[in-house]
């Protein structure tokens, strides 16, 4: 009973955190309502029984991802007032139609040939050890790749966003 | 030396003299000249020994091989007969007569030595031409003669006249010449054999059918009618007076033309294979009319050579009516005369163009004291001509008479008018030539011209002696060669009275009208005028040539050619432009076609690309749209495709 | 009770609503922010498939940690790149930025 609770709440903030970040005017508000959907993910995570991803995506996507776009948002801010965002945008109905249209499509696929709503009854075993288990056995070598990933993108970061000597 | 197997050196040595001369041209010795008479000598002899060995009966054929084709086996060879060792003896007699002569003439020409080959070549073949036995030899010599009379012609060949006349001569004696290789051709196809002896035993034996034995004859008459100028192939005679004067003599007087007469002659026993056939009647009225037909336009004829001309076609006539009476005993008795007696009237008339430089009858006169021994030998051959006793020209004729009568006295009749005409001409000629005032300025010839000249006047003047009705030796002679040509008759007194007496009228008439004016020639012309018109126009035959067969003749020439330039050529050309068309048809393709659809596949891809790129605005969120639009339809083709 | 449809239904609403941001937005920030939610999405779905698929195993919770790490690696990223462009062009907005329009 709780679980249908929780996840109706979760799923609704989630939900409609997403719709603010698409509709904020500010982006600066846009960013807030992101974390805050991140966070409802991260309640959904743990609601799958996945406690290192939730814990991971606090960590990682609130933490770390927002506050970066946050910085990024301060630091491109336009001297004089930004201009506010317009829900209407130049393309009208088409962004419109294309995400209704994919909608449909992936809530069409929903109905096919998945098994229906059994719920596991084991009980939930922590996470974290074999998952660190998997990284480093079946899949240590996209772990590795991911690690060079993270490098690069560090260094290619850094080098994009300095200042160049005559700037 | 048996002169009778060797016969054909007497052609031989002109021939080699011929070929001397071209090699050696102007250095050789008196420019060619000597070469010439040295081969014509050596001729004589030749003629004389085949003489000798055939009075002493030791003639006869002499055959070699000469080559086989298949079945067929030619042979080649001489045939030393009474015939031919008198030919023999008039060609190269009369010959060297007149190339002595023509060293006078001719002095001074600038193609001096190529008249003496060409006249070389000319005495070679026509020997060659009656010594033959064959008839193939016999033709070849034939048309060698006929190039040889072409080319001497048209010897002064920067005159037009003159080359004019000598395209007519040959073209009309090749219509003759076709005709006579149609006879042989006929001959060899029916009998098998081209040797004239093995020929005439066969048709004696009755081999052929008759009217095989008639078309030969015929049809080789044709070939003597042309070479003889009978009618009515007579037109190119006259125009031939345009070469030389000798040439007139010997070619034209003395042997060319009476080949043939030789060759009727030599053929006899096939024209009279055929008892009471038509052969020998055409041949006599062919003669009597060319005889009676030359006379009458002698008598207006003005230029003396052309006077001389009709003479010669005239008196070939009166030959011809001899062959075709039936005796050709008489018609080579009376070619050897006459041979003898034109030739000198030829040169007379040479001498008299060479001293006065001219020809028209009209424009001479009182060369009698001028030029004397001119004058003397000029009576001479006319009174011979004429047919007076005891001349040669008497006996012969004579003969023919008599021959003539016994077949037919229409015939006669006729021959006798023909009498009468030659006398009155040949006295019109050497009245108005000789006597009366003296238009012109004349000196006598040189010794050279006039020796010839008197030779030739005493033969022609004792020559009649050889065969008179009470010696006929000449005629016996030639009889030896087989009892068929006639026999000679009894002598027939009464008609050796009418003959002269004839001749002697138109003697009279002649002098009476030109040498005193009764009746005057010009009153006679007025009243004649008719008759004066038709004779001075020669009987329009040349102009009936002319419009039967020569412009047709050229309007068919002209119509091919137009074919050839219109329709062939326009053909040839019509395929360079349909090629050319083609090509640029082919070009045009290449141009639209080809590289239209090139460019088009450019084109297309360019519009393709003007209209895609407005995709390309440069904004990621568009491309973003696309990506998810692209999603989408992939998701679709995962729920409905396969 | 919550079924596997659930979770794939607010997946693919998340999935249509963070789709809907990135072509709409403006602000190019704004578009990246739209993108994590896409991506947030697809993490539902991967985990929710985890735990309902029985012999799935751990597979989709290991594949979110790679996504994660991806999606933070793509946020830093670009990030710096709206970074330059904010440096030369002194702008943030999507639509002024189409120097590659044709």
């Amino acid at each position: 009973m709780t679980d249908v609770v929780f996840f109706y709440l979760f799923a609704a903030t989630a939900l409609l955190s997403a719709l603010m970040v698409v509709v904020a005017r500010r982006i600066f508000h846009s960013a807030l309502w992101l974390a805050l959907c991140l966070l409802a993910v991260a309640g959904l995570f743990g609601l799958l029984d996945a406690d290192f991803l939730a814990a991971a995506q606090v960590l990682i996507y609130v933490g770390a991802v927002v506050s970066l776009m946050l910085f990024a948002i301060m630091l491109t801010q336009r001297s004089v007032g930004g201009r506010l965002e317009c829900h209407i945008t130049k393309h009208g109905v088409l962004p419109l139609a294309g995400s209704l249209g994919i909608l449909a499509a992936l809530i069409h696929l929903t109905r096919t040939g998945f098994p229906s709503a059994a719920a596991l009854p084991s009980s939930p075993m922590p996470t974290t050890i074999p998952i660190g288990e998997q990284l480093l056995t079946t899949y240590v070598v996209p772990f590795e790749v991911a690690s060079v990933l993270l490098v690069m993108a560090m260094i290619g970061a850094i080098v994009l966003a300095r200042r160049d000597a005559g700037q | 030396m048996h002169f009778a197997q060797h016969a054909y050196l007497a052609p031989a040595f002109p021939l080699l003299a011929c070929g001397l001369i071209l090699a050696l041209g102007r250095r050789g010795p008196g420019q060619g000249a000597y070469l010439a008479v040295g081969g014509m000598t050596l001729s004589l002899l030749v003629s004389l020994g085949v003489l000798r060995e055939v009075l002493a009966r030791k003639g006869g054929d002499f055959s070699v091989f000469w080559f086989r084709a298949g079945d067929m086996q030619l042979g080649a060879g001489v045939l030393a007969d009474p015939f031919s060792a008198v030919m023999l003896l008039v060609v190269s007699f009369v010959g060297l007569m007149i190339f002595i002569y023509s060293i006078g003439y001719m002095h001074g020409d600038p193609l001096y030595a190529r008249y003496f080959a060409y006249l070389s070549l000319f005495a070679a073949a026509m020997m060659g031409l009656v010594v033959a036995d064959s008839l193939i030899v016999l033709y070849m010599c034939w048309e060698l003669v006929g190039l040889c009379s072409y080319l001497l012609i048209g010897f002064w060949f920067q005159r037009p006249a003159a080359a004019r006349a000598a395209k007519k001569a040959f073209l009309v004696t090749r219509l003759g010449d076709a005709g006579f290789l149609l006879g042989i051709l006929l001959l060899f196809f029916a009998l098998g054999t081209v040797h004239m002896p093995s020929l005439f035993a066969k048709a004696d034996a009755g081999v052929a059918s008759e009217w095989v034995l008639v078309a030969a004859a015929l049809l080789i008459f044709c070939g003597a009618a042309g070479k003889s100028a009978q009618f009515p192939l007579h037109v190119w005679l006259p125009d031939a007076m345009e070469g030389p004067t000798p040439v007139s003599a010997l070619i034209h007087a003395a042997t060319m033309v009476a080949a043939g007469v030789y060759l009727v002659a030599r053929t006899f026993p096939l024209f009279a294979a055929v008892p009471d056939g038509p052969a020998l009647s055409v041949v006599a009225w062919i003669g009597v009319l060319t005889a009676l037909i030359a006379a009458s336009i002698a008598t207006v004829t003005n230029d003396i050579k052309r006077v001389l001309a009709y003479s010669t076609i005239s008196q070939l006539g009166y030959m011809m009516l001899g062959l075709g009476v039936g005796s050709a005993v008489a018609a080579i008795f009376h070619l050897t005369t006459h041979a003898f007696f034109k030739a000198l009237l030829f040169m007379t008339a040479g001498s008299i163009i060479h001293a006065t430089g001219k020809q028209d009858m009209w424009e001479l006169g009182g060369l009698r004291a001028k030029m004397p021994i001119t004058f003397v030998t000029f009576l001479c051959g006319a009174a011979a001509l004429a047919g007076l006793p005891p001349l040669s020209g008497f006996s012969s004729k004579d003969e023919i008479l008599l021959e003539t009568l016994h077949v037919s006295p229409l015939l006669y009749g006729l021959a006798l008018a023909g009498v009468f005409l030659t006398a009155f001409y040949v006295t019109r000629m050497a009245v108005v030539t000789f006597l009366g005032e003296g238009k012109t300025e004349a000196h006598e010839s040189p010794m050279v011209m006039t020796g010839p000249m008197i030779v030739l006047a005493v033969g022609a003047v004792s020559l009649g002696w050889l065969g008179t009705p009470w010696a006929p030796l000449f005629q016996n002679f030639l009889a030896g060669h087989g009892a068929e040509h006639g026999s000679a008759q009894a002598p027939n007194l009464g008609l050796m009275a009418a003959s002269v007496g004839v001749a002697l009228a138109g003697i009279a008439l002649g002098y009476s009208m030109y040498a005193k004016g009764v009746p005057s020639p010009a009153a006679l012309k007025r009243s004649l005028c008719p008759l004066y018109v038709v004779l001075s126009n020669k009987y329009w035959i040349d102009e009936a040539y002319q419009w039967a067969i020569i412009r047709p003749g050229l309007r068919l020439a002209s119509l091919f050619r137009t074919f050839d330039e219109e329709a062939v050529d326009g053909a040839v050309n019509g395929a360079g432009k349909a090629a050319v068309g083609g090509s640029w048809l082919s070009n045009a393709f290449d141009h639209i076609v080809v590289d239209g659809l090139v460019n088009l596949v450019g084109w297309t891809t360019r519009q393709a690309g003007a209209v895609g790129r407005f995709i390309q605005t440069g904004l990621a969120q568009d491309y973003m749209f696309w990506l998810a639009a692209g999603a989408f339809i992939l998701i679709l083709i995962g729920w409905f495709g396969p | 009770m919550i079924g596997l449809q659930h979770y794939l239904i607010l997946a693919a609403l998340l999935f249509a609503v963070g789709l809907y941001g990135a072509l709409t937005r403006r602000n190019a920030i704004g578009i990246l922010l739209s993108i994590e939610i896409m991506l947030n999405a697809v993490n539902i779905n991967l985990v929710a498939f985890s735990r309902y698929q029985p012999g799935a195993g751990l597979g989709g919770q290991v594949f979110v940690v790679f996504v994660i790490t991806v999606a933070a690696c793509e946020a830093a990223v670009g990030l710096a790149l709206i970074l330059c462009i904010f440096r030369t062009r002194r702008t943030v907005e999507a639509d002024e930025v189409n120097l590659l329009k044709w």
